[in-house]
């Protein structure tokens, strides 16, 4: 089925980012391959052993049949990362107590931009960007 | 419904981009609203008023991409990062070949598409207007 999903790129927390979004939305973390498990790919130079560790893919459902995505993406391979404030991943939960709840976990050791609360256009919201750099937003109709 | 979309900043160039992007995927928008369609957008700089509040384009099977404008009025100092990505789950070559020539037009494609080694056809590219994607043919399905 044809499908929008979420990939995110993480220097070398993949891993802990990714465990971390389990604790806030459950499920489980699948499709996991580490660097040191792929093909070698010809003219590729080989892994060093310290990012054999790393993630190539993780990938962990959501809210609603959406799948978050990750790869770690480290600077030793010639990743240059630059974390922009140029994109949200917009939660809808049905009520205002899985918005609270999300929320509080989500921003845990983060930064709130946005403290939840009713909006003109009639949405509990709120925004917050998480410890490891990724910008949520929570908007809900519900009660 | 519990719903996941991805919500994207422009300087400015909502209204532009999102138009962009109903070129490539087709569609109407489902929510089109600017500033001065807010309350309160009096006390705005008059540029900023006809700045988009909220746009929202269906891209199938329940996803929707939204963008807002970000506003310097407000603050908001807008950094285009390179750590995020929308994946697209095709359903044939075809559509694949198209979505990410559509894409990818005045923009810089990342990695051709291509045969890859999880058994898909896939490519990367960003876009004219800084956001990234991954278009990504499951060959086994």
């Amino acid at each position: 089925m044809a499908r929008v999903s979420t990939y995110l790129n993480f220097a070398r927390e993949t891993e802990e980012a990714f465990k971390f979004y389990q604790t806030v939305f459950g499920g489980e973390l699948t499709g996991i391959m580490r660097f040191g498990e792929m093909p070698a790919a010809p003219g590729m130079p080989p892994i060093a052993d310290a990012d054999k560790n790393l993630l190539v893919h993780i990938s962990l459902e959501i809210l609603g049949g959406h799948v978050l995505m990750g790869t770690d993406a480290p600077s030793s391979m010639g990743f240059q990362l630059n974390f922009g404030n140029n994109s949200h991943i917009n939660l809808e939960p049905d009520t205002r107590a899985e918005a609270d709840r999300m929320f509080a976990a989500l921003s845990a050791g983060g930064a709130v931009s946005m403290p939840l609360a009713d909006m003109f256009w009639g949405a509990y919201f709120g925004s917050c960007t998480d410890k490891y750099g990724v910008q949520w937003m929570v908007n809900t109709m519900g009660k | 419904m519990l719903n996941v979309n991805p919500y994207l900043n422009f300087p400015g160039t909502t209204e532009e981009a999102m138009n962009f992007y109903k070129s490539v995927f087709g569609g109407e928008f489902t929510a089109f609203a600017r500033f001065s369609d807010s309350p309160g957008h009096e006390k705005m700089p008059k540029a900023e008023q006809n700045m988009i509040m909220h746009a929202a384009l269906p891209l199938g099977n329940g996803h929707t991409l939204m963008a807002t404008d970000a506003l310097e009025s407000m603050g908001q100092d807008l950094v285009t990062g390179n750590n995020y990505y929308i994946n697209l789950a095709t359903e044939s070559e075809e559509e694949t070949n198209r979505l990410f020539k559509g894409l990818s037009a005045g923009g810089k494609i990342e990695m051709p598409l291509n045969r890859t080694f999880w058994g898909a056809y896939a490519g990367m590219c960003r876009d004219r207007y800084g956001v990234q994607w991954m278009l990504n043919y499951d060959l086994s399905s």
